[in-house]
């Protein structure tokens, strides 16, 4: 049942040639250089160090390594990240 | 900075914590809709967040559940600084205090000057002063019209004929204004009146003392006119000194030699003129405009008009002048005998009155003799003049007779 609802979705999604991640609720990541990064979809903070932040995923994690790491904002889904990013990696 | 601004306004507080699970803190703050910003990570492996001062409040559970600990680093908005007054109230007491009280000096009365006064004594202008409320102390607010003070004021100080009064910040300023009482009568001594000069009496009036003249009748100097001794004559005892009082007019004759030239000097404008302007700064001008071309005008008048800025009858020194240099020429005409014998006679008229005083009247005039010599004519005049001609003598000498 739930296997049908996801694929219904994702076709409905592709039929009405709606992005993906606002039926879906896969993450969306908008980077600004290496400097300022805005996650949306994200299902909390595992670790926060000034090296690395490690997020929750709908299914998986996502890794964000760098330096001097701030987290500027966060809400329930969204989350913006300020310092020198280095690397991003997912943990499917 | 929007942002920034509504976080102030609202009040925030910098917290630090630390614990074994504050990513957990932080997930489930989030959830439950805590606003919180600026999550940093410090050296000494604590966190540091920005939380709304609203939400402090809300956040001791979640602390609880996750076993986290924290304290406040700093608190930053409004709230916190209108919190931050309210506690110094002292101060912002302090300083109303400071304003009404300055306030309520100033409009008070801290001195009074009397101006004016020379035979009043100031202490009863002052005096009066404060029976219509005006003393050192006084508020000006609760005075009454300066009209009714000055009315009041004037009312009770007999001797002034005018009393103004001006408010110069704490000063008050009467002006006094005495009346001018007529002089007191002389001390009466006894005395007769004599003659000032030889002349022939045309009327007199005795107020007091003897008349010792009639009408038409030839005086000397010296002469006495109204006598100072009354009573029966030849009879001492009975007799009475009193101070002679009264007028005597008499004829009296001058004679006087006028001499006018013939040849009259007058000076006329020719209508050329040379105009220049200036600046004043204090004492000093500053010519600004018109140089030069002074040299073709020999003789010449000159003109000044100058005026300061004044604003709200307040001098500025700060100015302007004008120059004007009017050519003049000097003109000659000849008189004939006739027009300076009239010019003669008017100037020797205008001379003996201002000699022999305003009261006096000039009866007639008689040319004597005419001449002309050297361009210039020569009037002798005779003069008949009715003047007051009669001259305290003082009986001092006959007082310790009798």
């Amino acid at each position: 049942m739930k296997k049908w609802i996801r694929n219904f979705k994702r076709k409905a999604a592709k039929a009405l040639d709606l992005p993906s991640d606002i039926i879906t609720d896969l993450p969306r990541l908008t980077m600004i250089g290496f400097v300022q990064l805005y996650i949306e979809n994200h299902h909390g903070v595992l670790l926060f160090s000034d090296s690395e932040l490690r997020l929750l995923l709908k299914k998986g994690q996502l890794i964000i390594k760098g330096e001097g790491l701030t987290i500027r904002m966060i809400l329930s889904e969204e989350l913006f990240l300020e310092g020198s990013i280095h690397q991003i990696q997912i943990i499917e | 900075m929007n942002h920034f601004l509504n976080h102030w306004i609202f009040g925030y507080v910098v917290l630090q914590m630390w614990g074994k699970y504050v990513e957990r803190f932080i997930n489930l703050a989030i959830k439950s809709g805590l606003e919180v910003w600026d999550i940093k990570r410090l050296e000494n492996d604590k966190f540091q967040i920005k939380l709304k001062v609203k939400d402090f409040f809300r956040l001791k559970p979640i602390l609880r559940e996750t076993g986290t600990r924290m304290s406040i680093l700093r608190k930053i908005g409004l709230p916190f600084l209108v919190y931050k007054i309210n506690r110094r109230k002292g101060i912002a007491v302090g300083f109303f205090l400071f304003i009404l009280l300055l306030y309520m000096l100033s409009s008070m009365i801290w001195r009074i000057d009397v101006i004016g006064t020379e035979k009043i004594p100031k202490s009863e202008v002052l005096n009066a002063a404060e029976q219509v409320g005006i003393k050192i102390g006084a508020f000006k607010w609760r005075l009454d019209q300066l009209e009714d003070l000055q009315y009041e004021l004037q009312k009770s100080v007999d001797d002034a004929s005018w009393i103004g009064i001006k408010f110069d910040g704490v000063v008050v300023k009467i002006t006094v204004v005495e009346k001018v009482r007529s002089e007191q009568p002389k001390t009466e001594y006894p005395r007769h009146l004599v003659a000032k000069k030889k002349a022939v009496i045309q009327k007199y009036t005795a107020e007091k003392g003897q008349p010792k003249i009639a009408v038409h009748q030839l005086v000397n100097k010296g002469d006495i006119l109204i006598s100072g001794i009354i009573g029966p004559e030849g009879e001492p005892n009975k007799q009475k000194l009193v101070s002679a009082q009264g007028k005597v007019w008499g004829e009296v004759w001058y004679d006087s030699t006028i001499s006018i030239p013939l040849r009259q000097e007058v000076s006329k404008l020719t209508g050329k003129s040379k105009t220049s302007h200036y600046i004043l700064l204090g004492k000093y001008a500053i010519k600004i405009w018109g140089f030069g071309k002074k040299d073709e005008i020999k003789n010449y008048k000159t003109e000044e008009n100058q005026e300061y800025l004044t604003i709200r009858n307040h001098q500025w020194p700060i100015g302007w002048k004008r120059k004007d240099t009017l050519e003049v020429e000097k003109e000659y005409y000849q008189l004939t005998e006739e027009e300076a014998v009239k010019t003669a006679l008017e100037i020797g008229r205008k001379d003996l009155i201002n000699k022999v005083g305003g009261e006096s009247k000039i009866k007639g005039e008689k040319v004597l003799q005419q001449w002309v010599e050297h361009g210039k004519v020569y009037l002798k005049v005779h003069y008949t003049v009715i003047e007051e001609i009669s001259m305290e003598a003082p009986l001092a000498g006959q007082e310790s007779r009798n």
